[in-house]
This record gives C-alpha cells, structure tokens and sequence, in this order.
C-alpha cells in the first residue's frame, strides 16, 4: 500500500515540472532606471530593474570590490530580489555601474546573459566644519567652540581653576582640535596647514580654512570673546576677593568680609567690568555705587557680553557675591 | 522499512498539499478541537503566565543573545576578536563593510519583533482573564504579568530603534490585510517605548525576590527609562530629557519621594484617571474592600534607594559580595543587579537546549573575544584590571591557568568559576546582567552633569569609583571639571565600569564619538576594523533588505545604504 503511494506520487510531482523542462532560455535583456547620476558621497542611488526574461538582475557599483570587470578576481554586486537595489559611494570618483541579467533553465544546462552600464559621478564638496574643540593645554581642560555660519566663537575665561588655584589662560598659544565633516576634506588656520600639535594666537583673528576633496573652500573667521567677570568690588571701600569656579568656566565667586555690626540688608556695592556690557541680578539692571543690594544671603549677579560688530556672539558669565561679617 | 518512512511521509503530505489546493469542500475547514489559539488562550492568569514566560524566553533565545554581543560590543573599541579577519558576515559587519543583505542585520530585526509579537498578543487578550474571586492578589498578578509585557515591549524597541533608527510600531492587533506597516520616526518610537516603561514602573514591585527573582521590577523599569532618555538626549544640548533623568536619579538613587503623576506625564493622556487605573489592571474603586486603598495621582511609587547598592549584597543569605562575584552566579539577583536575563540549566547532558544559552558566553571567553589594546591601555591602572582582564597563563583567582590564546586578554566578565561549572559543559546556564546599579548611578551623574549639578555629579562618579578602590585599596578619585572634563571623567568610568556588558558600541554611538573612536582603532590590527566607519552614516545600521523588497519599498532605507 505504501509502495503504491509513492509511486503516485512520484508521477504527479514529476507530471507537474516535465511541462517545463524543454522550454528555450530566452535572451534577457539588461534595462533599468537610476535614481541619479550625479550625487554626493554617502548619498543613496536606487537602481531599478526593468529589463525582462531575467531569472537574477546584479547590480556592481563599479567602485572598489563592486566591479564588475573584477568580477573573477572578488568583486562582489548586490542582488536586486525585488528588482531594486540602493547603494551609496563612500569615496568620490567617476564609476561604471552595471546591471547584469541573467536567464538560465532549472537543471542550470544553459544560462544567457546581457548587462547594461552606466556612468556615476561622486563628488565630495562637504566643507563644513563638524567641531573645534580647544585641546587640554588648558592645564587639562578642554573647551568647546561655537560654530556659525561663517564664523567660529571661542570663549574663553581670564582664568581656570587647578588644584584650588587660579591660573591664568593664554589665548594667544592654544592647541585647536579641528574636525571637518567630511573625512576628505583638509583644514587649514589662515593659509597654513593645520596641525593639533601647532599653538595658534587666537587673539589675531585667524581663519580656519576647510578644503573639500572636490577643491571647493569655505572659510570661517574666529572671534573670541571673553567671559565678564569684576575686575573690582568692594562695599563700603571693603575690597572683595574673586575665585574662579573649579566646575563652570563662566562662573566667579566674589567674598567680602565686612566689619561686625554691618547692616547686610541695605549695601551699594562698587564694581567694574572691562567686558560686561550689562550687570544684572534676576533681570534687574545693577549701577555700581547706586543699586542697593540685599546681602543677607547669597547674590547671584549675571554679566553679558558680546562682539560690537558681531552681535550674534555673545556670552553670559554668573558672579555669586557672598557677604560676612567679622 | 522504517528507514523509508520519512520519504514515504514527505510524499502523503505533498498528496495532502495537492487536496488543499484542489478540494472546495468544507470538511477541511472545521474547528480543529483542543488548541490554542489566541482568542481561546488568556482566560486563567495562569495561561498568561505562560503567555509572559513566551516573550521572556525571547530573551534566552541564541539568536536574541548573539545578536546582543555582536551589535553591542563585537562592533566596540574594547575588544578585538577572531570573526574580524575574514569574510563571514560577522567579518563584514564588524568591520562596517556589509551590505543591506548582512543576515545578522534581519536577524537583530526578526528576533525584536518576535518578542514584540508576542508581548502585543499578551497585551491585547489580558482583559480576556477570568476570575474565580475579586481577591485583590488576583488584581496584583495580573498588574503585574501586564507591567512585564510592557517592559519587555519597551525593551525590544529599544533595541531596534538605537540599532535602525525609527522603525515600524506593530499595532497590538494585528490585521492580516495590513500587515504592511511603514517606518515611525525614532521620536515616535522613543514616545512609544517611553509610556510603555512609564506604566510598567507603576504596576510593578520594586524589586522581586526569592522564587520571583529575575522577573524586572519598578527599578528595572526606571534604570531602563533613564538609559532610553539618555539616548534620546544629545550630550551638550540642553534637553528635558537630561532634566527628567536627573528627577529620577533623584528618585532612584538620594530617595526623593516620585509620584504616579510625576513619572506618568498625565497631559498626555486622553483617559480619565478611573480609566487608566482600570486599564492598568489596578483593582477598580468600586470593588475595592474597606481597608483597601485606591491608587490616586498622588501615591508615591515604591522606593528604591534602600534596594540597590552599590557594593554587592547577595540575594541568598544577604552577605557582601566581592567586587567579581555580581559577574558569577553568587551575584545572581544581588543588590548591584537591576535587570538581568535568566537562564536555567537544563542538565540533560546536551548543548541542543535555547534556554541554557549561556555556552555563548563560554564560547566568547576562549574562542572569540579578546580585550582590546585600547581597552587595556585604558584599565591599566585601574584597581579593577585584573578582576575584569587576565592574560593567557595566567592563575585566575580561582586557582586556574588561564588557557585562552597565548597573548590574548581573557574578558573575565565572561568567565565562568570552576565551582559554578555544570556537571555537563553542555549544560550551561550563567544569567546575563544587562542593567547594572553602577551604570545607573553613572547615568545620573552624567544627567546631573548635563543640567550643571556638577558637584553632585562628581559625588556620584566617585561613589563607583571608590567601591572599585576597595578591589587592591587605592584611593585615586576623579576631581572636580567644568562640564566636558566632567563628561570625559564620566565616560572614562562608563566604559571601565560597564565594559563587556554588550553595551559599549552603542554607548559610544549615543555619545557621538563612535567614529573617532573606530579610526583610533584600526590601527590595532593589520585589517584594520574601524577604519571603513563613515560618520553620519553608519551609527545607524540598515533596515534588513528582505523588509525593503517584502514592502515593496514602504519600510523606507536609511539614508547612505
């Protein structure tokens, strides 16, 4: 009985695909569509296949290890399943895309080819800067910089604090850390090859050049500006002492100690500031000798600063005024 | 004549397939007695245990586990390995020259949404539960099998959309006609995975013990809903999401009282307080007993802080822990485990078992992984080098000569003690941590960081360092920065502290580094893996291609593949 079965079966599967196996290989042919010919780096091109008679359509980019002139030496391509494939080139360059189409019977007896090209250029004109980053000769504290549209803002404070002592920057020899966003591009500081190991004079206002591999440059001009703080303060001819902040860079604090008995409630401070164009305490504008101040408890006193002709640079520094008495 | 019968089968069933397509009549088509099927299943809350214990043991699978050190760490700067040098597709991955076809991309893809699939079943038939009672305990399983779903929800989105970027959101119920669904935004889905683990965290215990260990509790949902904020955030930018982590690192960690309403986002909300209550399984206000409680906005959600720590309790007999043993079986469950993935031995004397998917992890330690020259230049002074790395010939602190190849650095996380070593070597069982205390205790300072609570970061920072001092009884601490010298102290501890834990190519990536790094790399080895990384492409990976060709091209490419 089982016997009796296979052997039915066997007829009726073999029936289904004896129907087939006598029919021509016909010629494929190795048409498609290509999202676009010319693009950047990294950006996608869609080929789409719309040839015919194809069992299997290939795809070979034609940069290094897609090409289909190398085929027999590794060069890979990427099956198009569902008749579309997407790649993006990593590198610029000028490359021959080919489809390849191929019909071949069942048993693998005979198989036709047909393969169609076509050329994509790949430029690379990314001359944008990504970051600048002030390297840890700032006895090992790094430091961003703010980058526009044309532009990059470095600020800086006078001062840093180091192992509870306050040390003084120099803006005129700093290491920069430079990154573009393309890997291909090159970087120059104001005509000179960039180099992390060079210490630039930020205060001469230098131009970071950036090069894209394409030969397109963009260069951006750097400002630097200061965070404000008190050259003085005093109270009632007391004279105040300014530490820097070991956490922020934009903060001092400043400490008086008045005689005993001093009415803390009722104090005009007398300050000034080199670089603060405004000094305020929670909004309210502060006149040195004039404002009267409620000393009682900590005051938190708020410094801006900004660039005359670049008003979109601008800083704020925080100045915490902490009042004793003997 | 019984070799034949398999052929002989194989011919019946071909007869059986003919009969399906040919036959129209109706006997066919009658209900088949006895199964399951997901409309008659989840009626006891027994079957949604078991519904439950279906999307954990995703979790135990190979395919989930492979992907996980694959993607997570094989891809990473603190190990090299012996799948680098070739052209498997692990070799293409790992060197970042795969194309959109890598299996190992559908694999990730699948195995997440395999999990997401049967959460969503559960999720979608837990109001099909009968009871015998209005016992509140019946309320308080259900609330919970429900809160785990969600979690395990959330983590397998998680997964995906920190590997692919926005992807597809399943509906809960899926219609055959529309099986086609396109990519969400990656806010959408970070939106999506944030509710899920908001609600998780207010249906759960804190932490579950002794028979329940190993399920996640409110803490695990809070540690993983800080690290989803984490991702979402961008270091540098103020953000709400750095403030949110801070609140509840504040929670977590120092104690801070965190209401349902805090954690909740209610504004966001369409339903009624009564609504949500109810559709979170919480016993209705009009059931409940005298003396039992309704949970308003206001109920503060169980505390943690007095739960976790960061030196080692055990979950056995409460004794401390050495700094080593949280990686080893006597560290299962201890108060320095937030969230880890069980695995059981099967003692069958065979390797052909999922669950006991830990000979991966054996497998890694002598075969696959080594630490990096990177990694060890980075622990080189560390208190913690030799517990975490051991060169080849060297003793273990178990008496053993390390035998992984001559020159290489064993990653001893992986390492399994002689007394912990089954009878069979087939069968393995070593639970995976994958949320560990430290890395939240490291995720707050670096929050508190990024909203400028310096001080208090540097306090928390050296709160896991100091504990690692204790290893070889040092006391070297990180000093007070303005907030990048804070950043870089925090990342240097993230990746001492949290290495081997399959976390650090993503970690890396989130942190926006991954391709500095990755160059930095290559000049480790002759191949050089890291150098093909190109920035602003590859910290996301392609959507597998099938996914692309199966949608006819809904499911959109990442830009760049």
């Amino acid at each position: 009985m089982k016997k009796y079965l296979n052997i039915v079966c066997l007829t009726l599967v073999a029936a289904l695909f004896a129907a087939c196996s006598d029919e021509e290989v016909l010629m494929p042919t190795a048409d498609f569509t290509v999202s676009a010919t010319d693009v950047s780096i990294n950006q996608t091109v869609t080929f789409a296949f719309t040839g015919s008679n194809a069992v299997q359509a290939v795809v070979f980019p034609g940069d290094a290890g897609h090409d289909w002139d190398l085929v027999n030496q590794g060069s890979t391509g990427l099956v198009m399943s569902k008749g579309v494939a997407t790649y993006a080139y990593p590198t610029a360059g000028v490359y021959t895309a080919t489809i390849v189409a191929t019909n071949y019977d069942k048993e693998g007896r005979e198989s036709k080819m047909a393969v169609a090209k076509v050329t994509i250029t790949v430029t690379d004109d990314n001359n944008q800067l990504r970051s600048v980053i002030l390297q840890k000769d700032l006895y090992n504290k790094e430091m961003a910089a703010e980058i526009g549209d044309d532009y990059v803002l470095v600020t800086m404070p006078y001062k840093v604090r180091v192992n509870n002592r306050d040390v003084a920057v120099k803006a005129n020899a700093q290491r920069l850390g430079i990154t573009a966003m393309s890997p291909n591009a090159t970087i120059d500081i104001s005509g000179e090859p960039y180099s992390d190991k060079t210490k630039y004079d930020l205060t001469a206002s230098p131009t970071i050049g950036v090069t894209a591999a394409s030969g397109l440059v963009k260069t951006y001009q750097v400002y630097t500006l200061s965070y404000p703080v008190f050259e003085t303060f005093s109270i009632d001819g007391v004279a105040g002492t300014t530490t820097y902040s070991a956490y922020s860079y934009d903060k001092t604090f400043v400490s008086v100690t008045l005689p005993s008995g001093t009415d803390l409630t009722r104090l005009k401070p007398v300050f000034s500031s080199a670089d603060a164009l405004s000094v305020s305490i929670d909004g309210q504008p502060q006149t040195s000798g004039m404002s009267e101040v409620d000393f009682s408890q900590t005051v938190t006193y708020t410094l801006t600063n900004q660039l005359a002709d670049h008003p979109e640079c601008r800083c704020e520094s925080q100045v915490v005024v902490e009042v004793t008495v003997k | 004549m019984k070799r034949i019968k398999p052929f002989i089968f194989c011919n019946f069933y071909i007869v059986v397939a003919a009969l399906l397509f040919t036959s129209c009549s109706d006997f066919l088509e009658k209900e088949v007695q006895g199964a399951s099927t997901p409309d008659s299943f989840y009626k006891t809350k027994y079957e949604l245990q078991e519904g439950l214990n279906a999307v954990y043991d995703i979790l135990q699978s190979n395919q989930f586990t492979n992907c996980a050190w694959i993607f997570g760490e094989a891809c990473g700067d603190d190990v090299v390995g012996t799948d680098e040098n070739g052209t498997s597709q692990i070799a293409e991955l790992v060197n970042f020259r795969f194309d959109t076809s890598n299996d190992w991309l559908l694999r990730r893809y699948q195995i997440m949404y395999r999990g997401i699939n049967r959460a969503n079943q559960l999720i979608s038939h837990i109001n099909s539960v009968k009871f015998s009672s209005d016992d509140a305990s019946n309320y308080t399983t259900v609330q919970a099998i429900l809160g785990q779903a969600k979690f395990l929800r959330a983590y397998f989105y998680f997964e995906l959309v920190r590997t692919f970027g926005g992807v597809p959101i399943r509906p809960e119920t899926e219609d055959i006609n529309h099986l086609t669904i396109p990519r969400s935004s990656k806010e959408e889905v970070y939106a999506y995975i944030e509710k899920d683990l908001r609600e998780a965290a207010c249906m759960l215990d804190a932490k579950y013990t002794d028979a329940s260990s190993g399920k996640v509790g409110c803490g695990a949902c809070v540690a993983l809903l800080m690290k989803v904020l984490m991702y979402e955030a961008t270091p540098g930018e103020h953000s709400n999401k750095w403030e949110e982590m801070a609140l509840l690192g504040d929670y977590f960690i120092t104690g801070r009282t965190l209401t349902y309403r805090d954690i909740l986002h209610l504004d966001q909300y369409d339903e009624t307080w009564d609504q949500l209550m109810r559709r979170l399984w919480f016993k209705p206000r009009e059931k409940l007993l005298s003396g039992e409680v309704y949970t308003t906005e206001d109920t503060a959600l169980p505390a943690l802080a007095n739960i976790y720590s960061l030196v080692s309790k055990s979950s056995y007999d409460g004794s401390t822990l050495h700094y080593r043993d949280l990686y080893y079986q006597a560290g299962e469950f201890c108060s320095r485990s937030v969230f880890e993935i069980v695995f059981k031995e099967s003692a069958t004397g065979k390797s052909d078992d999922d669950n006991e998917g830990m000979g991966i992890m054996n497998d890694l330690f002598w075969n696959r992984l080594w630490a990096s020259t990177s990694f060890r230049n980075a622990v080189a002074n560390d208190p913690r080098r030799d517990v975490i790395i051991l060169l080849h010939a060297s003793a273990t602190f178990d008496n053993e000569r390390l035998e992984v190849p001559a020159t290489r650095y064993g990653c001893m996380k992986w390492y399994t003690p002689k007394n912990e070593r089954p009878l069979d070597e087939n069968d393995n069982a070593k639970n995976r941590r994958v949320i560990i205390y430290s890395d939240v205790v490291l995720m707050y300072a670096e929050a508190l960081n990024e909203v400028g609570r310096r001080e208090e970061a540097l306090t928390q920072l050296n709160r896991v360092k100091a504990v690692a001092n204790e290893i070889t009884n040092v006391s070297t601490l990180y000093t007070a920065g303005t907030y990048l010298e804070m950043r870089s102290q925090i990342w240097t501890e993230r990746r001492i502290e949290l290495c081997h834990l399959w976390d650090r190519y993503f970690d890396i990536v989130r942190q926006g580094r991954a391709a500095t790094i990755l160059h930095n790399l290559a000049s480790e080895q002759v191949w050089g893996r890291g150098k093909n990384y190109i920035e602003g492409i590859h910290e996301l990976f392609p959507i597998p291609q099938t996914e692309v060709d199966v949608t006819n091209g809904v499911v959109e490419q990442n830009p760049g593949y």
